[in-house]
């Protein structure tokens, strides 16, 4: 179970939450409210000024489609479950993608951080080849493996390589000097160690670049199948551009963004239920 | 920089793997291994990048794609750093913007395309505002998070001396949130020069090195993309250089010296 408090954190760190003022629920509750109250307001904003602009007919209808339209697309595409086909065709090439880039990142980032030597040869090539944004890989990569499915798998995988290679090196070489202190104290065998400290302290550090590594790994898919695909939410997008279906450009636009919403959200929720010692940045 | 002086010799260990791979690359081109339109051999290459220094067309497309970038980065900057102070201030207009900026940040940044182009057409207009998105966001929240955790006790140090709030703002939160401005600008311009590329890329329409980099790749010219991608990252590079060091030598703005400790 990894619910339970590493003890060596439990005696390094005092427990902060234990202090914090419980506050009534009520309390609670009505500021919740109000919160969204007051960021509803753009928003609602935005949406009253779209519908004034269909309204008046200050743009055309087909650059323009009415919130309603647009609302109706929503729906048909969902019921329709082309919506749910196309998502699947992408999130499939994110999840292969990333198992792909991110297992070679992190077994790199693990042997860098722990071996000196293996740094010295492999961390300077690795680090700066990785300067090159993702997205200019794009047509070298294209030349390369054509415009299959091993291209979106291989710009997945190259842009979930390097948070997962960064930040599981970091994650070996960062768990605080006093922890190992503590453990050299109380005498720890090496498997005492490795499971009380060092994967204690690196799993934050390894579920923020998975996370970051979930978040590249999607925004370079859509970038993807815009170009070069038949199928996925961002061949559907750019698609219906083609034929002028602007409501379903924007059925799409927010899709995109609730997905990437959502899986950054998960990863957050699960981040703190798995990891409630995770130590602040 | 971490660099000290020990560590200043060059490592040869870390030359051994981009040697193996030189060698490797020769010796496959060399004995016709692998698809030459593909693996370019090293003297193509090389013939490459001299043609492409001569070529007018290259640097005219360069030329373009650093302006748009300027443009757009400095739009989008200019209103995200307004913007990233009047919410890093207010605590109360960090509840209204908020939840809107981060929804919409959610969207992958090239997903604007088919809509800018559809409403703004296939010109500069579409990319330049592309751009200044791709600049808006780390300007607006690194700006932010300096002006939030501008230190209390200087604030209140402001209130003693009965400064107006636009005073405690310029004279206290500002140049205790510049160092944040200066890192966010810097960031922006990184991710506009992505989004330069990335628009010029995808519209391929105009002028640009991303639609250089695209008719290239149509051309199956792997020596003149891997040029451009070169070019790129050293114009990148060049840039946020450039930044870096004129905020470095920047003046001190009034006040920083209250803020320093």
């Amino acid at each position: 179970m990894m619910r339970a408090v590493p003890f060596i954190h439990a005696i390094v760190s005092p427990d902060t939450k234990a202090r914090r003022p419980a506050a009534g629920t009520r309390l609670r509750v009505a500021r919740r409210l109000q919160s969204i109250a007051i960021g509803s307001v753009i928003p609602l904003a935005v949406l009253g000024v779209w519908s004034l602009a269909v309204a008046w007919h200050l743009m055309r209808s087909q650059i323009l489609p009415s919130p309603v339209t647009v609302w109706q697309t929503g729906i048909d595409l969902l019921r329709g479950g082309d919506l749910f086909a196309a998502l699947a065709v992408s999130l499939q090439r994110v999840v292969f993608g990333l198992l792909i880039g991110g297992t070679l990142g992190f077994i790199l980032g693990v042997a860098m951080g722990r071996s000196r030597t293996i740094d010295a040869y492999l961390g300077p090539t690795v680090r700066t080849i990785c300067q090159i944004p993702t997205i200019a890989w794009l047509p070298v990569f294209m030349l390369f493996f054509g415009i299959g499915e091993e291209l979106k798998l291989a710009i997945i995988a190259k842009a979930a390589f390097l948070p997962l290679l960064l930040n599981s090196f970091a994650g070996m070489r960062t768990a605080p000097a006093r922890f190992h202190e503590v453990a050299d104290v109380l005498e720890l065998s090496a498997w005492q160690r490795l499971r009380l400290v060092t994967i204690p302290s690196a799993l934050p550090l390894l579920a923020a670049g998975f996370r970051l590594a979930l978040s590249n790994a999607w925004h370079v898919l859509i970038v993807v199948e815009m170009l070069a695909s038949a199928a996925g939410i961002g061949h559907m997008m750019a698609w219906s551009r083609t034929l002028f279906q602007l409501d379903v450009v924007f059925v799409t636009i927010a899709v995109i963004g609730a997905t990437g919403w959502l899986m950054d959200a998960g990863m957050r929720w699960a981040e703190r239920r798995l990891m409630p010692w995770s130590l602040p940045a | 920089m971490m660099r000290g002086t020990a560590r200043s010799q060059v490592d040869w260990r870390s030359l051994a793997l981009p040697a193996a791979c030189v060698l490797l690359w020769v010796a496959a081109s060399a004995t016709g291994w692998w698809n030459p339109n593909i693996l370019v051999p090293p003297k193509q290459l090389a013939a490459g990048f001299i043609d492409a220094t001569r070529n007018i067309d290259f640097w005219l497309a360069a030329g373009s794609s650093v302006m748009r970038l300027g443009i757009g980065w400095m739009i989008g900057s200019l209103a995200g750093v307004l913007l990233g102070i009047i919410a890093g201030c207010s605590p109360l207009a960090e509840r209204f913007v908020a939840p809107s900026l981060n929804s919409v940040r959610q969207v992958a940044l090239f997903a604007w395309i088919p809509l800018l182009t559809a409403w703004f057409g296939d010109g500069d207009t579409a990319k330049v505002i592309l751009i200044a998105v791709a600049a808006f966001f780390p300007a607006a929240l690194n700006t932010e998070i300096g002006c939030r955790e501008a230190p209390a006790a200087l604030i209140e140090v402001g209130r003693v001396f009965e400064f107006s709030y636009l005073a405690r703002v310029r004279r206290i939160v500002l140049p205790s949130a510049r160092p944040s401005i200066a890192a966010g600008l810097q960031i922006a311009l990184t991710s506009a020069w992505i989004g330069t590329i990335g628009a010029e890329y995808l519209i391929d329409q105009g002028d640009g090195l991303g639609v250089f980099l695209a008719s290239a790749r149509m051309d199956n010219r792997m020596d003149v993309v891997l040029v451009c991608i070169v070019a790129l990252g050293l114009i990148g590079y060049l840039l946020s250089t450039l930044l870096r060091v004129s905020f470095a030598k920047g003046a001190p703005l009034r006040g920083a010296v209250l803020a320093d400790d």
